[in-house]
């Protein structure tokens, strides 16, 4: 499994990026004076706030988050390891 | 978009713009998550702050959608708006709009709405798929009322009202009253307040608008009956209930058959107790008579007192 480029602060950043499109669709909304502008308040204002949640879920149990404080293990190493002891 | 509507507005573009600048913050510097403050600043950009600007701003979605001008921007619509202007008492819900019975501006609602648990919600929910409707189905050439109207949402103003609770038609502790108050008798189907909007039979109708009431004012003679009531009997209804057209009741006059007193000050507030819905009324409540003929335009106006005591 190869680790995925983007950091744990990659995908905050990618999270508050999404909030942060989810305010500007819930601003346009507001400034749009029409019976649809709730329509297009919840879903396209929703999908961001989900893709936001999910992007900062992901943030916690990403691989390559970890890889910023503890380095990843090798297998060689491991079995190495595993014949010392 | 106006200047006015973007400063209405401003109560709700704050928590926006402060969440904006919180998550900017994160964009810019997501290092600073690393910190247990920083931790904090992050739960209270990416949620909390978000989620006040999302409830701040359906909430005002929902508050804009309980207007007249809302409901009444659908075409399908337009027929109905034209039924709160009829200069007819027997149509209810004009004579509700037109004497001011409903908060202004929001008429539609006020009667439309469930006063139930959660009836925001549902009324609202009801409202979107009508909107989804009329956007991307097929409107129904006649518009027909989503479920039966229910008393209660009547007798959410109604109920404990003077002009109802005595009502000749049905008198309070009478076993119509109690039908009524059950639900078991319908104040529309029943027949007695069956003209709601009747939009099929508005054309050639004589509509009324506060512009014409104005214009009455200045420009016509004042035809009013000799002597006004006495001040006690006089109700806030009476008052400011714009009766224009018909054949006017006129009040009891005193005893002695002398003028009484005018009053003088502010005139009462509209959030009193609504007029009486039927033709058996209280007389001194202010209502018009029984006798107005639906369909015929105005060929005599006459004031009433109370009209004429605020022209002096």
């Amino acid at each position: 499994m190869s680790a995925s480029p983007i950091t744990g602060h990659g995908r905050i950043r990618r999270s508050a990026i999404f909030v942060l499109a989810a305010l500007g669709v819930e601003t346009l909304s507001l400034g749009w004076r029409h019976p649809l502008s709730v329509y297009f308040f919840l879903i396209a204002g929703g999908l961001c706030a989900v893709l936001a949640i999910l992007s900062f879920l992901l943030s916690f149990v990403s691989r390559s988050a970890e890889s910023e404080y503890w380095q990843p293990v090798d297998d060689e190493e491991r079995e190495d390891r595993a014949a010392e002891g | 978009m106006h200047l006015a509507s973007i400063l209405t507005s401003v109560p709700v573009l704050l928590p926006i713009a402060f969440a904006a600048v919180l998550v900017a913050l994160l964009i810019v510097r997501p290092a600073i998550t690393r910190s247990t403050e920083g931790k904090i600043l992050a739960l209270l950009a990416l949620f909390v702050a978000p989620a006040y600007a999302a409830y701040a701003g359906l909430n005002e979605h929902v508050e804009r959608s309980k207007s007249t001008s809302y409901c009444l921007s659908c075409h399908v619509m337009h027929d109905y708006g034209k039924s709160l202007r009829v200069d007819d008492v027997d149509y209810l819900a004009a004579r509700h709009a037109l004497n001011h019975m409903l908060p202004k501006g929001r008429e539609c609602y006020s009667c439309h709405t469930n006063y139930g648990m959660y009836g925001d919600v549902h009324t609202k929910l009801r409202g979107m798929k009508h909107v989804a409707v009329t956007y991307f189905g097929t409107v129904a050439d006649t518009i027909k009322i989503a479920r039966r109207y229910r008393n209660r949402d009547c007798l959410a103003c109604h109920a404990g009202a003077q002009s109802f609770e005595i009502s000749e038609a049905h008198p309070s502790g009478s076993t119509l009253m109690g039908e009524i108050k059950a639900g078991t008798t319908s104040c529309i189907k029943s027949g007695c307040h069956h003209t709601v909007h009747d939009v099929h039979n508005l054309d050639g109708l004589a509509m009324w608008s506060p512009e014409d009431g104005a214009e009455d004012e200045g420009t016509k003679e004042i035809e009013a009956p000799p002597a006004p009531a006495p001040p006690s009997t006089v109700s806030a209804d009476s008052v400011v209930a714009p009766v224009t057209s018909g054949e006017i009741q006129a009040p009891p006059t005193s005893a002695a058959g002398a003028t009484a007193p005018v009053p003088s000050g502010p005139v009462p507030s509209v959030t009193s107790a609504p007029a009486p819905m039927g033709p058996t009324s209280p007389p001194h409540l202010g209502s018009t008579s029984s006798t107005h003929t639906r369909g015929t335009t105005t060929t005599k106006k006459t004031h009433t007192v109370t009209k004429k005591r605020r022209s002096r």
